[in-house]
């Protein structure tokens, strides 16, 4: 992933149900990835965060895994 | 609600998850009231989703009649509507005090859609594998035996004076 991938795909609110999209941001113990590995602006690497957070909340993604 | 005091709404949404010992035959039934709930004070609907089996990611608890019960299974669903900010709180405490809700969440929201997957999320197990038939197409004519034996036995003596 080079590019911010919310950018690139004119997304501008990250929703915390799109799981299969969040995934894609997390490592296999479940971590949310660095802003160097997603290469994400500030600004949508903090409304990932969010989307992860709240995701996790409602238990549609795991705190830890493996 | 009329154009004129849009203004003093605001966009929410509510993400919860019910206990699965409702029956799933219930679950709309239950569903409805939880609607009624939001009617009774004036909010307008925008878009919802039904609540739906869902294996949690982790165990989850929840203390129901003085009872500590751990959950691996809810019902995730979610409403996303538009309410005067005041009346959101009445809404809450109700909310918070039903012991058929594992967990919820009420966030400020915008008013159009912002899901972009296609599903919103999926029991786990249920992904179905792909299957790849093979397909072998037979070109010529099926030999009999002898003839293979002998072709075989041709290929052998080739290697061998080889």
């Amino acid at each position: 992933m080079k590019q911010d991938y919310f950018s690139s795909n004119n997304i501008k609110h990250i929703d915390y149900k799109d799981v299969d999209i969040l995934k894609k941001f997390m490592n296999p113990n479940a971590r949310i990835l660095g802003k160097k590995r997603t290469a994400m602006t500030s600004k949508n690497q903090r409304k990932l965060a969010v989307a992860i957070k709240r995701a996790r909340f409602m238990g549609l993604l795991p705190f830890v895994s493996k | 609600m009329s154009e004129s005091n849009n203004d003093d709404v605001r966009v929410y949404e509510l993400a919860y998850l019910f206990v699965p010992t409702i029956a799933e035959s219930d679950i709309l039934g239950r569903f409805s009231q939880l609607k009624a709930l939001f009617e009774g004070a004036g909010a307008t609907f925008i878009s919802e989703e039904l609540p739906k089996d869902l294996a949690l990611a982790y165990e989850m608890s929840r203390v129901i009649n003085n009872k500590k019960i751990r959950f691996n299974n809810a019902y995730f669903g979610w409403i996303k509507f538009a309410l005067e900010p005041e009346k959101l709180e009445a809404i809450e405490t109700v909310i918070k005090r039903d012991e058929e809700i594992i967990r919820y969440m009420i966030l400020k929201t915008v008013r159009e859609n912002t899901i972009t997957g296609k599903k919103t999320f999926s029991r786990e197990g249920a992904r179905t594998k792909r299957t790849y038939e093979k397909k072998v197409e037979v070109t010529g004519e099926p030999m009999d035996k002898e003839a293979i034996d002998k072709e075989i036995d041709a290929l052998v003596d080739e290697t061998a004076t080889a």
